[in-house]
């Protein structure tokens, strides 16, 4: 069991909280917030209206003690970015070893574009394991769909059980999860188009020609864009790279295969290296560009599946 | 301004048009010459070949030009050594042999002609390494030049001499001939601002990263580069990019970017890079 006010930094929480009443709300908001401000620890929150309400309610002028304070809808810029806006965030206080409280409560779960935030909820275990860092993730029952709310806490390893934070017997290991809601990988077609690249700019080409003439010039640059970045990676790690493509129920699916030393990691890609390490965002822009991304290693060798919407 | 072109032949042109090509061999040279030698001599235009040659040897490079003989004996056709022209004064001096052109430019107007069309084989001007930086700012100044004179301009270069170099000095011309290897991306420079042009990738990053550092080198303040007439760019050119911004962070300059079209948000973003939307 973790106690709020015992904890002073020692690694990474990561605990989830299922609300649905105000008063529950208030009941672990509340504490969480006072104790980081009781121990001078920043306190960053990303949250919904109701959770801004209550915060000016119970603190007042007290809030602007807080190192953030800001609307979750208007935070959203897309699971990877936002993610990558939690990670920049914090970067300053984390790296001073500074032990930080962030609130987050991702509104855009209760929409079927926050689905996928999830996937990049659980990369968090690894993007800040070890930090000196709490971070209380608030869902409301009433809006969140039931499976969402499922993932939630199968991807958080502590959980509010209504009076304390206690490890969660649902936690599931990140890259367990990642496999377990990922598109299955299945045997692609015999029927595929596949061609073997030694540039981007061949690739850049078979995407051009591969795509209707009706495909829409934003789905066109993000797949061409997705492409190129695979393949790049591609050929640095093994001179050439196999594009192949084809249509899977309704989606086009395009996968960049080669037989480099391989990426075993099932969190690669998710969050853009940091700002100041020039190298590695190709997967992640593929990924953020995509519907869904799957990486696949074995031995020496790596495939990246990327579904599109059929156009 | 003209976007990114590859050529097939040596015609069509205009003036402007600062053309890079890569001969594979003396008859590809002698080829081009026929080729935009007849088209400018049918257009009114005086015509210039420069080579590091023997002016006897250059004659034979124009041996398909219908008209030749005539052509220089009344002053149409002039053939200059490199020696002579590029390093009139002991070394090459890039903006002074820009200033060549413009004036002579301008005399062929004066003279009654349409215009002026050059070409230089400049093959020992790229392979020159100690030249190198000096050359690349003369194509740079040249392009700029270009813009706003009634000259055409052809950069041959023996694709076997020159080797990889090539892709780096062709990416100074929006015209571009080299069968399957071009750069695949032009960047100019004039008032303050670098242009580019066509598609900028992996491939391409190290001679973008190149260029752009010769640019930095050669200039002071404020440096805009425009994207608008780039087609593609990803994260391996975005770096570069955000490389540059650093270095000149490192001099307290700025790196503005303009004409930053939707496709290219995303690579540039990762890099922190944001700009002005396309005019």
């Amino acid at each position: 069991m973790l106690a709020d006010s015992s904890w002073t930094g020692g690694g990474l929480v990561h605990e989830v909280c299922l609300y649905e009443s105000d008063a529950d709300l208030r009941a672990r908001v509340v504490p969480f917030v006072e104790e980081g401000l009781a121990g001078q620890q920043p306190v960053f929150v990303v949250a919904g209206a109701g959770v801004h309400a209550l915060l000016h309610d119970h603190f007042g002028a007290r809030l602007a003690d807080l190192a953030l304070l800001a609307d979750a809808d208007e935070t959203w810029v897309g699971a990877a970015q936002t993610l990558a806006f939690y990670r920049d965030a914090l970067r300053q206080r984390l790296q001073a070893g500074t032990p930080c409280r962030l609130l987050s409560e991702p509104t855009w779960m209760a929409q079927a574009w926050g689905a996928a935030w999830s996937r990049y909820d659980a990369v968090a275990n690894e993007l800040l394991a070890g930090q000196p860092c709490w971070t209380l993730c608030l869902h409301d029952r009433r809006q969140v769909p039931q499976p969402l709310l499922d993932s939630a806490l199968r991807v958080h390893p502590y959980v509010w059980d209504g009076s304390r934070t206690a490890p969660s017997p649902h936690y599931r290991p990140t890259d367990e999860f990642l496999r377990s809601v990922e598109p299955p990988w299945s045997p692609p077609p015999a029927s595929r188009d596949c061609q073997v690249v030694a540039a981007p700019a061949e690739a850049r080409s078979l995407v051009a020609s591969a795509l209707p003439a009706a495909t829409e010039e934003a789905l066109r640059d993000d797949v061409t864009l997705a492409v190129n970045e695979l393949v790049a990676n591609a050929i640095t790690a093994a001179g050439t790279a196999e594009v192949s493509h084809w249509r899977q129920g309704d989606a086009m699916v395009w996968e960049v295969s080669d037989a480099g030393s391989g990426m075993h990691a099932a969190t690669a890609g998710y969050a853009p290296p940091p700002a100041d390490q020039l190298g590695g965002r190709g997967l992640w822009i593929a990924r953020t560009l995509a519907d869904e991304a799957v990486v696949r290693s074995w031995g020496p060798g790596t495939a990246i599946r990327l579904f599109f919407p059929a156009s | 301004m003209t976007a990114l072109r590859r050529l097939e032949r040596a015609v069509d042109l205009d003036h402007g048009d600062h053309v890079a090509w890569a001969y594979e061999d003396r008859a590809d040279l002698r080829t081009v010459l026929a080729d935009t030698f007849t088209e400018a001599a049918g257009r009114g235009e005086q015509l210039v070949y420069v080579g590091n040659r023997h002016p006897a040897a250059l004659c034979d490079d124009l041996a398909d030009l219908d008209g030749r003989d005539a052509m220089l004996e009344n002053g149409r056709l002039r053939l200059h050594s490199i020696a002579e022209l590029y390093h009139a004064t002991g070394r090459f001096e890039p903006r002074a042999q820009v200033e060549t052109f413009r004036a002579e430019a301008q005399r062929a107007v004066s003279a009654g002609y349409h215009g002026l069309r050059v070409v230089g084989d400049v093959t020992d001007l790229v392979t020159d390494a100690a030249g190198h930086a000096a050359f690349v700012d003369y194509e740079l100044a040249l392009e700029a030049m270009y813009a706003v004179t009634p000259v055409t301009g052809i950069c041959a270069f023996d694709r076997h001499r020159v080797g990889e170099q090539w892709r780096e000095i062709a990416a100074l011309h929006r015209l571009q001939r080299a069968v399957g290897q071009e750069p695949g991306f032009a960047l100019t420079y004039a008032s303050g601002a670098v242009r580019l042009f066509g598609e900028l990738d992996a491939s391409s990053a190290a001679e973008f990263r190149r260029l752009l550092d010769a640019v930095l080198a050669a200039t002071t303040g404020v440096l805009e580069v425009d994207l608008d007439r780039l087609d593609f760019i990803d994260v391996s050119a975005s770096r570069v990019l955000a490389e540059a911004r650093e270095t000149m962070a490192c001099a307290n300059r700025d790196l503005q970017l303009t004409g930053v079209r939707r496709a290219a948000v995303l690579p540039l973003a990762a890099f922190n890079l944001h700009g002005g939307a396309p005019r």
